[in-house]
């Protein structure tokens, strides 16, 4: 059902005619029991916070630098750009792309391993139906 | 009007009508199919739209604008705006799009199961739209001015530019739904990219070095426009507001203090998850983790989006003091070689390396990055008025068509209260107080956002505990703190620039209070419900199951067809 780890192949959206006026979920025949959801989510949560932690010292590192470190706004490189100048007008979209392909590969395998496995856990929730 | 901008703009309404013609024929004319596409938006589809709907006029002119009056610390807008997806993409696209709701306040009431929360999300969300609505007016109205020559009877350039954009706009959304909305918005961002990959083309073979470009420009002192003793703007070195020492273009300082600049990125950041317009397009992805890669590719589209921006700004800063001696045109926008108004930094490149076509080319792009926001803004509106306020309120018996007709209403009435507002403000009272007005009055909006519906959606996600009261109380604290905040700072001369950007203040204000509000009251009844929906798969893993068998059923068939 999913590609892989990643599962992050394009979606055509006519693959998705089934769904035109379908705001319900009677067409959803797959559930999650409660105990997977809740460990997946911790996961997740961790995944989302870990990565938006790397965010952050990104940014407030790049603006650290730029206001504390004088070789940072007055140094040379590629071509006599600043590092200061470079890393805000060009690497940290780098990074930040960087970041959220990591952060969504790893919450899309975490979905995949944790949850739709048939398993109902402590019992607290449905089964998936197969 | 120039022949060459009559043809250009003429040729861009003309695609739009033709994509809302075909997005109006395909409308199955649902509710669900008018406001959110019938859910089946496709990622790089959807990715394109959302960019198209972001990138407003404070990207495609104020960016470059404001990197070029006020160099690194212009470069910052850039950063943050390109920023903000980051943590759409890690916390909120897929949980906010399985929950399934049809707007951003309709999201909350379900979360926090409560309808003061919806009621008082409406009245946020709506003033959002209208602080995130006034300056792409004002930026129409500026477009128009190099675009046009004439004006409709009674108005002047800037109000003909403002009037004409909101009426073709307003009719494309009436008229063309979700749909209709999503497939311009996705075409249109393509062509602002192309509008600014032919720009730094003409702008690099021209000899253009960026590095070397900084390098110069960095060793003298950055020259800005101040008011004289007389009130007529004169050139003059802009001193640096952390050293107190003339500024240089890739110093920090030039329009913030040390405080100020963080406190623009945070804005920035946390703002672009309480943007409704925005959150609002993930609600048309097919799944939670379809909306999540939605945002991966936003997040890269962006970026390449706003680097170039950044050198473009940089090569204006550059490339116009020296030209102005060649061209009477640019004397005329200029003073000591120094822009008057720095949005237009981009269209007076475009006329330096296209002729008059390029103006053309150029400034219908900023139309078409207005349009393509103003649209999104409204459909926003529409959801919210139709669905939260009409459907849930006024009429709750509503029918099909009585629910379209509230939110084409709503389309309308809104789209009349910006272009009033649009045409009553004088952006040139607003220039001194922050480097790009367009960029600075988005920023507000961001300022709001990021104060208010931002804290509650991701905490209201993350965090089981959270309480409508803790919602509402957030929400009001957020807004009272921030609105004031920013009132200051736009209004008044000698205000800090940190007031306009308050979030890091306002927002943390607003998470502090939610916290505690909800560690006091009742939590919310039947969580565990709500987190398998939010956080579980199995949505996701029906719809990319069906599509599956979508998939191999039209495969076979088509085997079947062939000899």
């Amino acid at each position: 059902m999913q590609s892989g780890p990643g599962g992050d192949r394009r979606l055509d959206p006519h693959d998705f005619d089934l769904f035109a006026d379908a705001e319900s979920t009677a067409l959803y025949d797959e559930v999650d029991s409660n105990a997977e959801v809740r460990a997946a989510f911790h996961s997740q949560r961790r995944i989302a916070l870990g990565h938006f932690v790397v965010f952050a010292v990104a940014i407030a590192g790049t603006a650290a630098a730029t206001l504390a470190l004088g070789w940072w706004t007055r140094g040379r490189v590629l071509g006599g750009m600043t590092p200061g100048f470079l890393g805000a007008g060009l690497a940290l979209y780098a990074v930040f792309l960087v970041i959220v392909i990591a952060g969504a590969r790893l919450s899309n395998a975490v979905e995949d391993q944790m949850m739709g496995r048939g398993t109902s856990g402590d019992g607290d929730g449905p089964e998936r139906r197969t | 009007m120039r022949t060459s901008g009559a043809l250009v703009f003429g040729a861009a309404v003309a695609m739009s009508a033709i994509v809302v013609a075909i997005a109006r024929f395909r409308n199955a004319g649902t509710v669900v199919d008018f406001q959110l596409a019938g859910r089946r938006m496709g990622v790089t589809t959807n990715a394109l739209a959302i960019c198209g709907d972001y990138v407003s006029a404070a990207s495609f002119l104020g960016v470059a604008a404001a990197v070029y009056s006020a160099g690194l610390d212009g470069v910052w807008y850039a950063t943050g705006f390109a920023a903000g997806f980051v943590p759409v993409a890690l916390f909120v696209a897929a949980p906010l799009r399985r929950l399934g709701e049809r707007s951003i306040p309709d999201f909350l009431a379900r979360r926090y199961r409560s309808e003061v929360v919806r009621q008082v999300a409406v009245v946020i969300t709506e003033l959002v739209i209208l602080a995130y609505l006034l300056p792409q007016a004002v930026g129409a109205g500026l477009a128009w001015e190099l675009l046009g020559q004439g004006s409709l009877p009674g108005l002047s350039q800037y109000g003909t530019g403002i009037v004409v954009s909101t009426v073709l706009v307003a009719s494309m959304v009436v008229i063309g739904g979700m749909r209709g909305t999503t497939w311009n918005q996705a075409l249109q961002f393509v062509v602002l990219v192309g509008i600014l990959t032919w720009l730094v083309l003409a702008v690099l073979s021209d000899g253009f070095s960026y590095g070397a470009e900084v390098a110069r420009l960095s060793a003298e002192p950055l020259q800005g426009l101040t008011a004289g003793p007389d009130g007529v703007p004169r050139v003059a070195t802009v001193v640096s507001r952390i050293t107190g020492e003339p500024a240089r273009f890739s110093d920090p300082g030039t329009r913030y203090g040390a405080f100020g600049q963080v406190a623009l990125v945070v804005t920035l950041v946390f703002g672009t998850t309480g943007l409704p317009h925005v959150m609002n397009r993930f609600l048309t992805s097919p799944s939670g983790r379809a909306a999540r890669m939605t945002a991966v590719w936003v997040v890269g589209l962006v970026g390449g989006f706003y680097s170039m921006a950044v050198l473009l700004g940089t090569a204006a800063r550059s490339l116009i003091p020296g030209a102005t001696a060649d061209h009477a045109w640019l004397r005329a926008l200029t003073i000591d070689g120094v822009l008057e108004v720095p949005e237009y930094a981009l269209i007076s490149l475009g006329r330096l390396f296209g002729g008059d076509a390029g103006l053309s080319v150029v400034t219908t792009g900023a139309v078409i990055a207005i349009m393509s926001t103003v649209a999104g803004l409204l459909l926003a509106a529409s959801a919210t008025w139709g669905n939260d306020v009409y459907e849930r309120w006024i009429n709750p018996a509503a029918s099909r068509r009585q629910a379209l007709a509230a939110g084409r209403v709503a389309v309308g009435v809104l789209a009349v209260v910006s272009a009033v507002l649009g045409l009553l403000l004088d952006p040139d009272q607003l220039t001194g107080s922050i480097p790009s007005v367009i960029a600075g009055l988005v920023t507000a909006a961001f300022g709001i956002a990021g104060s208010t519906l931002a804290p509650v959606i991701v905490i209201g996600i993350w965090w089981p505990r959270a309480t409508a009261h803790g919602a509402v109380a957030a929400m009001v604290v957020g807004f009272a703190t921030s609105t004031v905040s920013i009132g200051f700072g736009l209004f008044s001369d000698s205000a800090s620039s940190v007031l306009t950007t308050p979030t890091i203040v306002s927002g943390t204000l607003a998470i502090l209070v939610m916290v505690v509000v909800s560690r006091l009251t009742q939590p919310t009844t039947d969580v565990d419900e709500l987190w398998i929906v939010m956080h579980g798969s199995a949505q996701d893993r029906s719809v990319e199951r069906l599509a599956s068998l979508t998939r191999s059923s039209a495969g076979a068939s088509g085997r079947v067809r062939s000899p």
